[in-house]
């Protein structure tokens, strides 16, 4: 037990830092319209 | 008597390096780093890997550690502990399998090579001076920013391009990564390039900063809040040119952004926060330390036989990232019930065959969300509490 303890080894985690993509909330983007005409020449 | 049939003695790989870890545990400790990955080291770990680049036999390396540590070590001792506690990788290269990360479908944007350029004309960036000077900016434009949208009030700034305002807020998302690989690029610690992966159900833009755990505490926290330092930056000429030429989009891309800054503060799932908590309490793989202090608490709760509190500091740090953990989620929690009941209360309304299906995906994406979120969740408290379901503790007690 106190071997196990003085030869100790664990490996750390992989650093990777990250930032949120926002994904679309009312909390966090208002509210839009969209709109669209398509008009035929003759 | 049978002669002990002498096995090859291991030896270090000549591209591993050892580094003291500068934490806050009472033992020395040391960060061993191998292909990109990196272990932590006790004292007698560390030593016995140097000495097997110096020693020829089992009973040198035994002779040696011996003589090190003052306290007799026998040759079977030391080859139990170097073939079955020591990784393999360590020996030879391409043994072991490297641990899942948290990022899934991983996708790296730009390599290191790339990016070199731009992170050494961004090393200026790290004198106090300069850090003091660029910050006071940003806080100064969030003043005037403040200051007008009191005066004018949000509707008068007219409406926001959403695609303009995605891309803006992206752009200041790779800028914060950028951040962190400039903040290795000046302490000379290796690093990899930055990328776009799903962390838990969500998009995640990432940087590659493995080698920072060869940094000091400082420098590694210094590259933790890098990340916001360059995105302030970022802010602060988005700040400016709103107030030169007001517009909907470029508030909204204030307004998420700062959002954004905030959210990725929070310590408990692995942002910049969580990085943060951890260096600035010397600490390393936290959750994991979490899980086994909470194990530690609920055992101690149960009065279980042999049961220990864990040690003040770590009971702190636990306390800490339980609230912070509890804060956390009932945000999310509220902010999904939020949301729903907004989409929910739209569907009435809709009228086309599109604005269904996009409701349709919406409302599943947010559903989705949320039942990934409790399960994620309860399997995290389960792990650290060590909750049993009935079947298996009828079976544990049946077993012993």
């Amino acid at each position: 037990m106190e071997d196990a303890q003085l030869f100790s080894v664990e490996e750390l985690e992989a650093r990777f830092e990250m930032e949120a993509v926002p994904v679309t909330g009312s909390d966090v983007l208002p509210d839009w319209t969209c709109e669209c005409n398509i008009k035929f020449a003759l | 008597m049978a002669m002990r049939t002498e096995i090859a003695l291991p030896r270090l790989r000549d591209d591993a390096v050892i580094r003291r870890f500068d934490g806050h545990g009472s033992s020395a400790q040391h960060v061993v780093a191998i292909d990109g990955r990196h272990f932590m080291a006790s004292e007698a770990v560390a030593a016995l890997l140097e000495l097997t680049r110096k020693s020829e036999s089992l009973a040198g390396l035994a002779e040696r550690m011996s003589a090190r540590f003052g306290k007799p070590f026998s040759a079977d001792e030391i080859e139990r502990v170097l073939h079955e506690q020591i990784p393999a990788i360590l020996f030879h290269a391409g043994q072991g399998e490297a641990p899942r990360g948290p990022l899934h479908l991983r996708l790296r944007l730009l390599s290191a090579e790339i990016l070199g350029p731009t992170l050494h004309a961004t090393r200026g960036l790290f004198t106090p001076f300069v850090a003091i000077v660029l910050v006071t900016l940003f806080l100064a434009g969030d003043c005037f920013v403040a200051v007008e949208l009191w005066r004018h009030g949000l509707e008068s700034f007219g409406s926001a391009s959403l695609s303009g305002a995605f891309a803006l807020i992206l752009a200041g998302i790779a800028v914060h990564e950028l951040g962190h690989l400039s903040g290795c690029h000046r302490y000379g610690a290796n690093h990899g390039g930055l990328g776009i992966g799903l962390y838990w159900c969500l998009p995640a833009f990432y940087a590659e900063v493995h080698g920072a755990w060869m940094l000091t505490r400082t420098q590694r926290c210094v590259v933790d809040v890098a990340g916001i330092y360059f995105q302030c930056i970022f802010l602060g000429v988005i700040a400016t040119a709103w107030l030169v030429r007001p517009s909907g989009t470029l508030l909204m891309v204030l307004w998420v952004s700062h959002f954004l800054v905030l959210n990725t503060l929070n310590p408990v799932l692995k942002y910049d926060g969580y990085w943060l908590l951890s260096d600035l309490s010397g600490s390393y793989n936290l959750h994991q330390r979490m899980r086994a202090n909470a194990r530690r608490c609920a055992s101690a709760i149960r009065r279980n036989a042999g049961a220990a509190w864990p040690k003040p500091a770590d009971g702190l740090l636990l306390g800490l990232f339980a609230t912070l953990t509890v804060a956390y989620f009932t945000y999310v929690f509220y902010f999904l019930a939020h949301n729903l009941a907004y989409a929910a209360s739209r569907v009435v309304a809709l009228n086309s065959g599109w604005q269904w299906l996009a409701a349709f995906l919406g409302m599943s994406l947010l559903i989705g969300f949320a039942v990934g979120t409790t399960l994620t969740l309860a399997r995290a408290v389960e792990g650290a509490v060590g909750f049993e379901a009935p079947a298996a503790r009828e079976k544990n007690r049946v077993a012993r």
